[in-house]
């Protein structure tokens, strides 16, 4: 990245943190901090150990050095900007779970969002958290981030299992399922798609292999052949209906299946991004967005801070983009565009500042 | 009368937290016996058999209660509440309940024995690293086993005060379910075949025990120093079992061929030029180097990448055997972790790489198969 464009972006991203309050974390003193600077681009140098006493302090900080990444621990430490990890003194740390677009089966950014709201339920029903914050990256997907002081202490390991709890890692079809909560969310949606099978005559999609007899008893008891499937009963299936089974459970079982990032939540001292402050390879806002909102909730519209000026910028090769509702066809070269799609190309490095 | 209610328990279960409070060598003698008798049956298989008298909190029979002013935590009303409970001991220390003075101090002479004999045994094992885990692993065993014949109803909740688990009628709080949860390897305890409802996660009884086994198993694995007088004939009990040990140690003894399944493919994976995830990479790197392969060695392994950078490699190596950063030796990551980062490939009915290793060695010792080739370098101090 040439010098001008730098300056530009330093610039803009200024305007911003002087306009704007980015989040303060609980506290915040007892938190590593750590900065990626402009100059270092286009390597990805971090400061880090770093600490600050206030909130003024970090404003402070951020004003002055405006940085192009922003990050902080989850952890709480007794000496947070030690440089040595073993002399931080870790105390605790928030449980923070990362749902990335681009390490989901079907990458998209909707996927993730049905996913994040997924995750949230299931630690509200399912483990009674209570504190907890969604927070959009600011570019590929979604952080939570829980508080409640009853899951700050676990170990690494005693995370992942929650991981694995999650994710499913290595739970696989029986005959007798464990009595969990999600083995029943499971077994209700194998049951629901017999349901719709039965009803439709298509049961001999779900079990090809199935006897003409097996299949009218099946419709005959319609109704007890469901329920018995939602409370984990399969004895209406004999074992040659085995393979089937096991379809219908491994389809069920990747719908319940949150696909969390392991190594994030494992992580007890993992540095996350700060909510309110900018991700400087989009220049979209990492924003906190409430269980109650999401749904209404564009990370394309909504996270957008910058204005409409218009803007000259070089383009280093043709992009299509949607920022704001629109959409943006670009050809490599000269193109003047509103101020966000130019920082926006800028920081994904396929824009230069200028003509 | 002092400790009157909890005599009994603290004979049966001396490590419990109040039993700080009347330790001493009052009965040195019998206390050392005791503890003799203890170890044997722990490093030699012995029979250990003790009878209990049974018993039942005194306290529920108690209209008394003056105890109550003392309590900080606000436990004791008509009934005490055990949620609020720290086993702090205070209350039964200013206890008035008046009982037979013989009947008392023969109580108290049965918990005295007992609770000092825990302490010369666990004084003693913590002169030994493999007899102190080993001793960890068979007490608490032991204490379980007394739990589950135990018929007391309100013991669940005594112990979950004891060692500050959230427990209520039959429902952990899933932090503290997850504590022991992630070293049971057994499927049953994965957390997802639990019902887990608002933070709760549903146990039996007997499940509540083991919960508690995994507890008391750190609890003694913590060292204890203290010396006392009749120490050595106990340290020879120790001292013993450590030398048998060692010679069934199968560390530095290097075979390819007894590599569990997930650092074969790891292997044959970087050969055929695979790219190998970090994790898989961290996982093999501190497994060959458990095994008592040499940094070079690990590297010569590594150099079949694609990406093999051998300046980065080296530090990244050097790292995990612990000769840079914290100068801590990491730790070859169990069955459990290998799985959740996708780095399991087989079920070989193990519950962490390193058992898989060792149990192959010592049974291709068995079949006669001398150390030859791969050869044996004793690697020098603890572990």
């Amino acid at each position: 990245m040439d010098t001008l464009t730098k300056e530009y972006l330093k610039a803009k991203f200024l305007e911003y943190y002087s306009k704007n309050d980015v989040e303060e974390p609980r506290l915040l003193w007892e938190r590593e901090w750590a900065f990626v600077e402009v100059e270092s681009l286009p390597d990805f140098i971090m400061r880090r150990h770093i600490a600050f006493d206030s909130y003024i302090e970090l404003k402070g900080f951020i004003l002055k050095n405006v940085p192009l990444h922003i990050y902080y621990s989850s952890a709480y430490y007794e000496k947070p900007d030690a440089e040595n990890m073993e002399a931080k003194g870790w105390k605790k740390a928030d449980l923070i779970f990362d749902i990335d677009a681009d390490h989901l089966p079907n990458g998209s950014l909707k996927e993730a969002k049905r996913q994040i709201k997924m995750l949230y339920d299931v630690l509200e029903e399912d483990f009674g958290c209570k504190d907890m914050e969604i927070v959009f990256s600011g570019s590929r997907g979604y952080h939570l981030h829980v508080h409640d002081e009853d899951f700050l202490e676990l170990s690494s390991a005693e995370r992942r299992e929650i991981v694995d709890y999650l994710s499913l890692t290595d739970f696989k079809f029986s005959r007798k399922l464990p009595e969990s909560r999600q083995s029943y969310r499971i077994a209700e949606i194998m049951a629901n798609e017999i349901d719709k099978a039965l009803k439709e005559g298509k049961i001999r999609e779900l079990f090809p292999n199935i006897s003409e007899r097996r299949e009218k008893m099946l419709l005959a008891a319609a109704e007890e052949v469901v329920e018995s499937v939602k409370s984990l009963n399969f004895d209406y299936f004999p074992k040659t209906l085995e393979k089937g089974l096991t379809r219908l459970f491994n389809k069920a079982a990747e719908s319940v299946r949150i696909h969390v990032d392991p190594p994030v939540t494992a992580d007890v001292k993992r540095l996350i991004r700060l909510p309110g402050s900018l991700h400087g390879k989009t220049g979209l806002k990492v924003c906190k967005v409430s269980r109650d909102e999401i749904d209404e909730f564009k990370p394309t519209r909504d996270a957008v801070v910058f204005e409409d000026d218009f803007v000259k910028i070089r383009v280093k090769s043709n992009v299509k983009l949607r920022l704001k509702e629109e959409e943006f066809r670009l050809k490599k070269g000269k193109a003047k565009v509103p101020e966000f799609v130019a920082i926006y190309l800028i920081c994904r490095g396929v824009a230069i500042y200028g003509w | 009368m002092k400790f009157l209610p909890l005599l009994p328990l603290l004979e049966k279960y001396p490590f419990l937290k109040p039993a700080r409070h009347i330790a001493g060598e009052a009965y040195h003698k019998e206390a050392l016996k005791e503890a003799e008798k203890f170890l044997r049956f722990v490093f030699l298989n012995e029979k250990y058999e003790k009878s209990f008298e049974g018993y039942s909190l005194l306290c529920e029979a108690c209209e008394d209660k003056s105890c109550a002013k003392f309590c900080k935590s606000g436990a004791i009303k008509n009934e005490r509440i055990w949620q609020k409970c720290s086993l702090c001991g205070t209350c039964f220390e200013k206890c008035n309940y008046l009982t037979r003075v013989e009947d008392y101090s023969r109580l108290l002479a049965r918990a005295k024995i007992s609770i000092m004999s825990y302490v010369y045994c666990r004084a003693v094992v913590s002169k030994s690293e493999v007899a102190l885990r080993k001793f960890a692993v068979r007490a608490a065993e032991y204490y379980k086993s007394l739990m589950e014949k135990d018929s007391y109803d309100k013991l669940p909740e005594i112990l979950a005060a004891n060692f500050s688990i959230k427990y209520k009628s039959g429902f952990v709080h899933v932090k503290d379910y997850l504590k022991a949860a992630v070293r049971l390897k057994a499927p049953e305890w994965k957390l997802y075949s639990r019902s887990l409802n608002g933070g709760f996660v549903r146990v039996s009884r007997n499940e509540f025990f083991r919960i508690v086994e995994e507890y008391l198993r750190e609890k003694l694995s913590e060292k204890v120093s203290y010396e006392f007088e009749g120490m050595e004939k106990l340290l020879k009990i120790v001292f013993e079992f450590e030398s048998k040990r060692k010679e069934m140690d199968v560390e530095g003894v290097k075979n390819a061929e007894c590599y569990p399944p997930c650092f074969k493919k790891i292997i044959s994976d970087l050969k055929a030029g695979v790219n190998v995830p970090h994790s898989a990479r961290f996982a093999l790197a501190s497994f060959l180097l458990r095994i008592g392969h040499s940094v070079d060695e690990v590297l010569q392994i590594f150099s079949y990448a694609p990406d093999f950078d051998e300046e980065k490699a080296r530090y990244q190596v050097e790292h995990i055997a612990g000769m840079r950063g914290s100068g801590k030796e990491y730790e070859v990551p169990s069955c459990e972790t290998m799985k959740t980062y996708h780095n399991c490939f087989s079920d070989c009915k193990t519950k962490h790489p390193m058992e898989y290793y060792r149990r192959c060695i010592r049974e291709s010792f068995g079949r006669g198969k001398k150390r030859k080739a791969t050869g044996v370098k004793a690697r020098s101090g603890k572990r």
